[in-house]
């Protein structure tokens, strides 16, 4: 049944040429960073041609793909707060809530279908990316990452879902979306920028510490957050921002006005 | 006869504004109507009823469960509310399928090809919601209430976009389904359509109950009325006063109540001063009728 339900979504949402605008952007804002980062690609020593590939794969792709998570997270948020707050405006909601059994199924297949889509593209992207410079893919580092994606684009899901059902309008709750996403990039670029990523206690904010991740993980160094830790943190955060979405439109918010 | 719609004490607010006060009615004839004015709180009450907005105060059971228990009845009773919006990339046919999914229907493309039917949406169900006129949305919004023989039908306003041939085949529907078993509860605030139906009323002004009766007997009350247009409308008046009528002057026109028609068309006949004037016997819209004060007519 949600299973259905995601698949509308998804080809609801997928009527827009998002895929194709997300790719368009993607690539840009790689070959953006390629541009201005020579200094960096200079300092790296080699012993070997392919070491030398695998290093520019890792020194500057990856970091460019690094790049991605603020487009990944303004983009889910956005869609979310769009599509949930276009739902209640023009009255999905209620139609929907007249034949689902649970309105807990609307909200996950919502999230589901909000955050795949990006996620799929940006992990399509990166595939892309990886062909045009061909160089050997580092794959472990690849399939963490893309989990690491899929639970930020999870997190900024839910937190906009609980967002957007607060402001409910469309217009407030694409404004309070994109300040979010902004705001919570701002600070993680931050942090990393001064090193505050060494001070463990900064782990317990899953989003700030996916952009130390990216970096320290491919880097190998010495502050390298255990992706043991931050995951199971991660879903915690995703779990209870979706219980208080699915309190507040079960308790608090009147679907009916 | 058990209750279909019970509502006992029901009060709900949204802010400073009662949609309803105190409400309490019980509904358990197989067609039962909701009728008041637009702001009258048909709609808070019918929300009320799918779960989708919480009581203040009071209490509600729709085929004997709360409201907000409903889902667990939920392919018991079909909703028509007076909010929709549909997957506009889905055709009409694939977007009642869906639903029949959702509603845990067996055998959903058969209910699907059922409920197209009834609702006559013909050869637009297997073309794009997208492509829709408000006709066709509404009847495809239909068809989700008749989906899967449902035992109780809540209707908001169905015949709002219709056209008369379309309202006359709803018509006719709900006439034969209701004859099967199926209860309906029907909000409307347009009286002539339901002329052809029989059942009984629960009467909604401001979020109040003024009225709890028969439909014939509103449409009765209704048919003593009469509508004079005039020219100069203040002589029409001041003919009507002298002759003993009671009227209330509405715009342009003069609604007068009475039972002898002949007698106030002779009248006026006979009157020098009167350029010109008209008579006109029917149905008058809640609207008109609540304007003209009619809600004193209706006290319980």
């Amino acid at each position: 049944m949600v299973l259905e339900m995601m698949k509308t979504e998804i080809k609801e949402i997928t009527r827009f040429p998002l895929m194709d605008l997300y790719l368009v952007i993607f690539l840009i804002l790689v070959s953006l960073w390629m541009a201005f980062h020579p200094g960096r690609a200079t300092l790296m020593v080699a012993n070997s041609p392919s070491e030398a590939l695998q290093m520019m794969s890792r020194k500057i792709l990856v970091m460019s793909y690094a790049s991605i998570e603020f487009l990944i997270a303004v983009l889910t948020s956005l869609l979310v707060a769009l599509s949930i707050a276009r739902d209640y405006e023009r009255g999905r909601v209620h139609l929907i809530l007249t034949l689902l059994p649970s309105r807990r199924w609307y909200l996950l297949s919502k999230i589901v279908s909000c955050s795949l889509p990006p996620t799929i593209s940006a992990v399509f992207s990166f595939l892309l990316g990886l062909l045009v410079i061909f160089v050997t893919i580092p794959l472990v580092e690849s399939i963490i990452m893309m989990c690491i994606v899929l639970l930020l684009t999870l997190f900024y899901s839910s937190l906009t879902l609980l967002l957007s059902l607060i402001a409910k309008r469309l217009i407030p709750s694409l404004v309070i979306s994109t300040i979010v996403a902004l705001f919570t990039n701002m600070i993680s670029k931050t942090l990393v920028y001064f090193e505050l990523h060494k001070i463990p206690t900064f782990s317990i904010i899953p989003p700030l510490c996916y952009r130390t991740v990216l970096t320290v993980s491919f880097n190998m160094g010495p502050n390298s957050i255990n992706p043991y830790v931050l995951v199971p943190i991660s879903i915690t955060y995703i779990i209870a921002l979706l219980l208080a979405s699915n309190y507040y439109f079960n308790n608090i918010m009147e679907v009916g006005k | 006869m058990s209750d279909v719609v019970l509502f006992e004490e029901v009060s709900k607010r949204f802010g400073d504004v009662r949609a309803l006060d105190n409400v309490t009615f019980r509904m358990s004839e197989n067609i039962n109507f909701l009728l008041g004015p637009n702001g009258s709180g048909k709609s808070t009450a019918i929300n009320l009823m799918a779960g989708l907005v919480r009581r203040d105060s009071g209490n509600i059971l729709i085929l004997g469960r709360d409201p907000h228990d409903i889902y667990k009845i939920i392919r018991k009773v079909g909703f028509l509310l007076e909010k929709y919006w549909f997957y506009e990339s889905l055709t009409g046919y694939e977007h009642i399928v869906l639903a029949a999914k959702l509603k845990g229907i067996e055998r959903p493309e058969a209910a699907a090809r059922k409920a197209v039917e009834m609702v006559a949406l013909g050869e637009y169900s297997e073309k794009p919601i997208a492509g829709y006129s408000k006709g066709n949305l509404q009847k495809l919004a239909l068809a989700h209430a008749f989906l899967g023989n449902p035992e109780l039908v809540i209707l908001d306003e169905p015949f709002a976009n219709l056209d008369p041939p379309s309202s006359k085949h709803l018509i006719r529907v709900i006439n034969e389904l209701s004859r099967g078993g199926v209860k309906f509860v029907i909000s409307t605030h347009v009286l002539s359509y339901i002329e052809e139906l029989r059942g009984h009323v629960v009467m909604l002004d401001k979020g109040r109950v003024i009225y709890e009766g028969d439909l014939r007997d509103i449409l009765n009350k209704i048919r003593g009325l009469i509508v004079v247009k005039g020219r100069p409308l203040d002589t029409l008046a001041s003919i009507l006063e002298s002759a003993g009528f009671k009227y209330t002057i509405l715009d342009d026109k003069i609604v007068v109540k009475t039972s002898s028609v002949n007698e106030l068309s002779k009248i006026l006949k006979m009157a020098k001063d009167l350029e010109s004037f008209e008579l006109k016997r029917g149905i008058i819209e809640l609207e008109e009728l609540f304007r003209l004060g009619g809600a004193t007519w209706f006290s319980k």
